[in-house]
């Protein structure tokens, strides 16, 4: 069993889970609990009181991986020569840097999601994800109250993908485009062929609109209006998962003929879907 | 191909270069560090007298050689003869500034002036620096003068002789001619 600690800016998620080896999640336990991450106040009591929590749930792990919302970190898909994993990162660092006009105080990882070789030169898609090291510092903070050992601090961009390609999620070979879909924010995948395309991440408050499913349908239309004039690919499937209402609701409002609209079935995930909460399905891609 | 992304990692690593050197790292590098220093530094003394010895081998191999000895010691022996020859030089040129100086009237001089003084010329004075001489004269003829400087230059006692010109005095009944001529004293004197 592994710890995973989803962060987002107002709430903390613990998931006690492992892999199977079928390609499934078991969740042992998972609950959530409030905590601004963005506060410059450490209080050790409130640390107290949230091992206590973890305690109650059986949680005695003493490392856990870290995974981090979209809100928290910055994320930028890039096109850039192939070059060595040693050559690559400090361009990828300058390029960040100058694309988002950022200051020194951030660190950057990246991860290649395909090549492009409809162009002269061998090309990689690279997704780049730059944190302050502010907000690192209040985690390590947060994870050294808590008596655990960081094993990993992740996006929850990285570890979708870990999860769609360690578990049985139906993509297919069609052009399918995955939503993520979130109160307060939706991300979008673009897979053809097994392999990610497009990856956008969009902050939202749905509770806040009137019409929450035409709201997601604009901005899907718009996501595969994106994808067929850059990739020339009419989106075929379009799978759903995250809150379990608005997923539902979108899917069953969907008319259209042509394209299929489906909500990601929690067993082809996991194990036993009784312990987690809806929302943190992504985040179980850290284990991956 | 990278597939994961991981924050902390990168965290940690970007940390790890400005990370201050611990005490523990601080207590095992400053010892070695200077132990090498006193290693190193020993070792160059110790290559330095070495050298130094090697040198002092040469020079003492050098210095024992009989030929040099013999070498030497007719460098000495030169020298010796060369103080002596600068002392007697040094004599000698004492002597001749006594004797330079020295105001005596050599007979031989006018004797010498004398001999080849025309009958009409008459000196009027002879004065003697050392080896210089000034000879002032008189004559009742025009032409004596230029007689008695083609005389003396004639005589090899005399060299330098250089003729300065006359002059007329007197009237037309009994006219002189005056002048001098400056010659130096050959080393016949």
């Amino acid at each position: 069993m592994a710890l995973i600690i989803k962060i987002k800016e107002n709430q903390l998620t613990f998931i006690k889970a492992s892999t199977k080896p079928e390609g499934r999640y078991h969740v042992d336990a998972c609950f959530s609990i409030p905590y601004e991450i963005n506060s410059p106040y450490s209080n050790p009591h409130i640390h107290q009181e949230i091992i206590t929590i973890m305690r109650n749930h059986s949680i005695k792990e003493r490392k856990a991986h870290v995974v981090l919302c979209s809100s928290l970190t910055l994320s930028k898909e890039f096109e850039l020569p192939h070059l060595e994993e040693k050559r690559l990162k400090p361009i990828i660092q300058n390029e960040m840097t100058l694309a988002m006009n950022l200051t020194d105080d951030y660190i950057f990882d990246y991860l290649i999601l395909g090549e492009l070789d409809n162009t002269e030169y061998l090309t990689d898609r690279v997704l780049v994800v730059g944190l302050k090291v502010e907000i690192m510092k209040r985690i390590e903070t947060l994870m050294k109250g808590l008596k655990l050992r960081i094993q990993s601090v992740q996006t929850i961009d990285s570890t979708t993908l870990n999860l769609v390609d360690f578990t049985d999620i139906p993509l297919g070979n069609k052009p399918t485009l995955l939503l993520n879909l979130e109160n307060d924010k939706g991300s979008f995948y673009c897979y053809h062929q097994q392999e990610v395309l497009m990856l956008r991440n969009i902050t939202w408050s749905l509770k806040d609109e009137k019409d929450p499913i035409s709201y997601i349908e604009n901005i899907v239309r718009e996501c595969t209006v994106v994808i067929e004039s850059k990739f020339n690919l009419d989106v075929k499937d379009i799978l759903v998962f995250g809150d379990s209402n608005f997923c539902e609701a979108y899917c069953k409002s969907q008319t259209k003929e042509n394209i299929t609209h489906t909500v990601v079935p929690l067993d082809s995930v996991l194990t036993d879907t009784s312990k987690i909460e809806d929302l943190v399905l992504s985040a179980l891609g850290a284990l991956s | 191909m990278k597939h994961k992304i991981d924050l902390y990692k990168c965290y940690k690593k970007t940390n790890k270069k400005s990370i201050k050197p611990s005490l523990n790292t601080i207590v095992i590098i400053v010892p070695i560090i200077v132990l090498i220093t006193v290693l190193v530094s020993f070792y160059n003394q110790q290559m330095q007298i070495k050298q130094r010895t090697s040198e002092l081998q040469v020079n003492q191999k050098y210095l024992d050689d009989e030929s040099v000895k013999l070498e030497f010691e007719e460098v000495i022996e030169m020298q010796t003869t060369l103080e002596s020859k600068v002392e007697y030089t040094k004599q000698l040129d004492d002597l001749n500034e006594v004797l330079g100086n020295k105001k005596k009237i050599y007979s031989y001089v006018f004797n010498a002036i004398e001999a080849v003084l025309p009958q009409e010329v008459f000196v009027d004075l002879v004065v003697v620096e050392k080896f210089d001489v000034v000879i002032h004269f008189k004559s009742s003829s025009p032409t004596g003068p230029a007689l008695l400087a083609r005389n003396l230059r004639r005589n090899s006692s005399f060299t330098n002789v250089t003729y300065n010109g006359m002059k007329q005095e007197g009237g037309s009944e009994a006219t002189l001619y005056t002048g001098s001529i400056n010659l130096n004293l050959t080393g016949g004197f």
